[in-house]
């Protein structure tokens, strides 16, 4: 067994960047960090796999402690986000290094690194030099030179980000299939949310200091436990809203702060809100909850229990996938995703259907998510 | 700017850098036909521009005294002597200063380093001299030279080998360790052939410097060991200089720097812009 | 403001040992007030168009006029063309007021005549009340207006933006996305934006001409792209997730001409008219294209359909990405978010005839 347990990790320099972190990731688990540039997830890449000493806290592999031995004695295989190729070796070199190091017989190096070759689709590259080649290719030769380590822990350092887009879309399919790297535990790190959630078993979302919040994609998406989180998932951001809790006619609603924005609380949330009628709250609004009903369009019945406001249209752009629309309502804008295809007019007179069952509060001091306890 | 005005300056400009040029390159061309002039003809009151007489003879009489070819040896062992130290020392305390800069005394001791190389030398030349006169090997010996040489070298050499390690990713080291290298051994299966069009440069650099030296070798050396750089004024006949004979001889101790650096030319370029250029 | 034309422009970058075409034959308007962009991957000849323009490279051969006025000879200075760069290359020590005005100094333009033109051009791009700031105080898009409004206080007749925000967080990119369109809006200046980022283009631009290998492939709005893309290129680098390309050919059976994809269950249905229409192209081989977007869960069972085996389910918090298998083909689909389709489950995946893009597999233009 090969689980990576880390337990209160501690790492810091002028300032704490890791803060008593615990962490397991299960053999076989593919785990995702993810969280924005420089809150530390390369510093605990870098901790697991020895090129920093921790101030405090243990590393283990498999029940074996690795805290105190260097990291080529530690069976840990990492790719760097500048890929570290060593630029006066070719390909295969490059791939059979750790091969090389451990002083393998000739024969069982060149059969190694041609299947890893071939598994990867690099095989006709091996001969190239890392200068020679493009950025998907050098990142298959790093993740070459990892797998032919079979190392107990995989550590992925945003393998994919400086990518395009349509490679990004092609090498994401890879980690999901490459059985080698399903196999072990592999921490994964990155600051793109749907890479995050497209590819780990588990996610961790990273704010200063350590995790805050570790579940399955869907868990971290639809319930996110902190602002900070719902916050960093999704593009374009959900709309976050300052607002007041009520309660009118014994009915719950938010009003917007400095806007007249009111709507009321869904059902569901009404109880766990209850008791802080007239305090503060920040609601956040995921765009895909908000649907665009055009002037004249009848709301039917597929926006369910949705509130409807009057808005205008303040900016629309249409993207690849989806639209983005910015509406005023009520003195506050909020971000809707619509249709591709759609054309809005600047100032254009719209309806929002706001699917309040799928709202979220967070407290407004604390930005903890009120609905989990 | 007008084409005419554009053609003016061009003008000039082609004319000055040809000034510039026949200036630097005279004493060149007066080494070499002083070199196959004969002695009467190196002394006439009217210099000629080009031998009356060639004497390719000459080459060949600055070897009479066989210890001549002695000194060329002699010069071949401390320069190669002195640049492979300096180049070991240098690399060693290079990588020190670019890796780890904080244990290693930080940026102050390695411009302190450096600035050893700004001293003027002349002003130690007696303390030197006493100095190696009270070592076990004592002045006149290839490794007085060696080791008095470092004094200069070993500053150069050191810098521009941090430079060229601080150039050098630590990743890629990094990268080594996590394939299962030790740290001596990723030092020498990815680190120094990064650097070594480098060192390469480095070593030419201290080995032209330890050739040529002159005035530490004049005052230190001259029974047992002398190096061509204090023969060359040794061809006199009674008060009179034999031009001719220093030039041949200086023109023969020419030889072996072009020949490396005409060798090593294609690393020498990239070494010294690898400080430079990144990427 | 001006019109930019470009006509038969070509670029060969000449060294000792070989040639390379870098521009081939462009032709291209972009009309007084436009913003047009100009796409395509790293190498495309993009950045060297685009350095003609400005006027920092010579122009092998053809012509580009800024209105009726040739240009081929002028000097940047002289074509009046600002240029802003990825990096906002502002003064430390100057306000950002300084910033503005610097341009002006230049020209010795009187202090308070500066400041009046400092002040208008910080009141449009809403920049106006962080003048006495000095620039390291400035978020990311406050510097990038200042920058934008240090180019535009010269008023330049045509305004060019190279790759302007390929470093920025995508969180930040959008709102500045969202400002730059809005500030052209009210400038109406003539922008020509740079970028290998197609969100970016088709987000801000009203035209953009793709590029690839030197030469332009389309010129067109968000929607020609996406609908009626010109080859099999412009298809495939438009849109995220990149378009399925199936290798087809033209099939007729009992149910009329399909297209049919060899070695795989796959059949696309068509049109007859549509049908007819491939078939007097008489080509054997064909490539078919749909895109990701175009493939929906469920509906109306009637819609022709493909169908194949669920490998991958990626969830993705908006939407999901499922990556579908019939025999050794892939495609993939965007299905909603919720959709819980496991490994393994055979799904129907309905599509409109008009989505089906079919290409010619030699010639690799479009057909239909």
């Amino acid at each position: 067994m090969s689980r990576l347990e880390i337990e209160g990790l501690c790492k810091g320099w002028d300032f704490p960047v890791i803060d008593r972190l615990d962490l397991t990731v299960e053999e076989g688990e593919f785990f995702v960090i993810v969280g924005p540039s420089g809150i530390g997830k390369t510093t605990l890449l870098r901790l697991v796999a020895g090129l920093e000493r921790p101030d405090a806290g243990r590393i283990k592999v498999g029940g074996r402690d690795l805290t105190d031995l260097p990291p080529y004695r530690r069976k840990v295989a990492m790719t760097f986000e500048s890929y570290a190729l060593y630029p006066h070796l070719t390909v295969f070199e490059n791939i059979a290094s750790p091969l090389r190091a451990r002083r393998l017989p000739k024969s069982r190096i060149t059969e190694t690194v041609v299947s890893v070759a071939q598994l990867l689709r690099i095989e006709q590259l091996l001969s190239r030099r890392p200068g020679e080649i493009s950025g998907g290719q050098k990142q298959r030769t790093a993740l070459g030179r990892t797998l032919v380590a079979q190392p107990d822990v995989f550590l992925l350092d945003e393998p994919i980000s400086h990518l395009d887009a349509k490679i990004r879309h092609e090498l994401r399919l890879q980690f999901h299939t490459l059985e080698e790297l399903r196999k072990v535990a592999t921490l994964y790190v990155t600051h793109d949310y749907a890479e995050a959630l497209s590819l780990g078993d588990r996610i961790g979302v990273m704010g200063a200091g350590g995790l805050l919040q570790v579940g399955t994609a869907r868990e971290i998406f639809q319930q996110p436990q902190h602002l900070f989180v719902a916050q960093h998932l999704g593009q374009p951001s959900i709309n976050v809203v300052p607002a007041a809790l009520s309660s009118v006619d014994g009915a719950l609603q938010f009003a917007a702060e400095g806007a007249e924005l009111k709507l009321p609380v869904a059902e569901p949330h009404g109880q766990a809100l209850a008791g802080r009628s007239s305090e503060r709250i920040t609601v956040g609004i995921r765009p895909q909850h908000v649907k665009v009903i055009r002037d004249g369009e009848v709301t039917t019945d597929t926006t369910g229990g949705a509130a409807v406001v009057d808005a205008t249209v303040a900016i629309y752009e249409a993207l690849g996938a989806n639209g983005i629309l910015v509406a005023e309502t009520g003195g506050v804008r909020l971000t809707a995703l619509t249709a591709p295809d759609a054309v809005f007019q600047h100032g254009e007179a719209v309806r929002l259907a706001l699917r309040n069952d799928a709202f979220l509060y967070f407290d407004a001091a604390s930005g903890r998510n009120v609905m989990v306890a | 700017m007008s084409k005419a005005n554009y053609r003016l300056v061009k003008f000039l400009f082609l004319a000055l850098m040809g000034l510039w040029l026949l200036i630097t390159l005279f004493p060149f061309y007066w080494q070499i036909i002083t070199a196959f002039k004969s002695a009467a003809e190196t002394n006439r009151t009217i210099p000629t521009f080009w031998p009356e007489v060639w004497h390719p003879q000459n080459f060949v009489s600055v070897f009479a005294e066989a210890s001549n070819f002695d000194a060329l040896v002699d010069s071949f062992i401390i320069a190669t002597g002195n640049t492979l130290a300096s180049l070991l020392l240098g690399t060693l305390a290079g990588y020190a200063f670019a890796r780890f800069p904080r244990q290693a005394g930080g940026e102050n001791l390695a411009f302190w380093v450096l600035s050893n190389r700004m001293f003027p030398p002349v002003a130690v030349v007696l303390p030197m001299f006493f100095l190696f006169d009270a070592t076990p090997w004592g002045t006149d010996s290839h490794l007085s030279l060696i080791i008095l040489y470092l004094v200069f070298n070993m500053p150069l050499a050191t810098w521009l080998m941090m430079v060229f390690f601080r150039d050098t990713p630590r990743e890629l080291e990094e990268a080594a360790y996590l394939d299962g290298y030790t740290p001596l051994r990723a030092f020498f299966k990815v680190t120094l052939p990064l650097v070594l069009p480098g060192m390469i440069s480095v070593a030419m650099l201290c080995w032209i410097f330890a050739w040529n030296e002159y005035l530490f070798a004049n005052l230190l050396v001259g029974t047992d060991v002398r190096t061509f750089t204090i023969v060359i004024p040794t061809f006199t006949h009674g008060s009179q200089t034999l031009w001719n004979l220093q030039m041949a001889f200086s023109l023969i101790a020419m030889l072996p720097p072009v020949i490396l650096f005409i060798l090593l030319r294609r690393y020498m370029v990239r070494g010294l812009s690898l400080g430079v250029v990144k990427g | 403001m001006a019109r930019v034309s470009l006509r038969d422009v070509n670029k060969i970058y000449r060294s000792r040992h070989d040639e390379v075409h870098a521009v081939s034959d462009l032709n291209l308007t972009i009309n007084d007030g436009e913003f047009v962009a100009i796409l395509g991957p790293s190498g495309c000849g993009k950045t060297s168009t685009l350095r003609m323009i400005v006027g920092l490279e010579e122009i092998t051969s053809g012509e580009i006029y800024f209105d009726d006025v040739l240009v081929n000879k002028l000097d940047s200075q002289a074509r009046n063309v600002a240029m802003a760069f990825e990096t906002y290359a502002l003064y430390p020590n100057f306000t950002v007021e300084e910033n503005l005005a610097f341009p002006l100094e230049v020209r010795g333009l009187p202090q308070p005549e500066r400041r009046k033109r400092a002040r208008e051009i910080a009141e449009l791009l809403r920049i106006d009340d962080i003048l006495n700031q000095k620039p390291t105080a400035l978020s990311g898009g406050q510097q990038q207006r200042v920058s934008l409004g240090r180019a535009l206080i010269r008023d330049p007749a045509v305004f060019i933006l190279d790759e302007v925000m390929s470093h920025i967080d995508a969180h930040l990119k959008f709102q500045m996305l969202f400002d730059l369109k809005s500030i052209h809006q009210e400038l109406k200046k003539t922008m020509v934006y740079v970028t290998h980022d197609q969100v970016e283009a088709l987000a801000l631009a009203d035209r953009v001409a793709v590029m690839s290998n030197a030469e332009l492939q389309q010129v067109g709005s968000r929607n020609d792209l996406y609908h009626t893309p010109s080859n099999v290129f412009v298809a495939d680098f438009i849109g995220e997730p990149p378009t399925n390309f199936f290798d087809a050919e033209l099939f007729t059976g009992d149910n009329g001409t399909v297209l049919r994809v060899p070695d795989s269950d796959i059949v696309f249905q068509l049109d007859q008219g549509h049908a007819q229409r491939i078939a007097r192209w008489n080509e054997r081989e064909l490539k078919v294209g749909i895109r990701p977007q175009s493939l929906h869960l469920g509906g109306d069972s009637a819609r022709p359909a493909l169908e194949a085996e669920v490998a991958i389910n990626e969830y993705l918090g908006e939407l999901s990405i499922l990556t579908l298998a019939s025999g050794g083909r892939s495609f993939r689909a965007l299905v909603d978010a919720d959709t819980a389709a496991q490994r393994g489950d055979r799904l129907r995946m309905h599509y409109a005839l008009d989505d089906v893009m079919v290409f010619s597999a030699k010639t690799e233009l479009i057909i239909l």
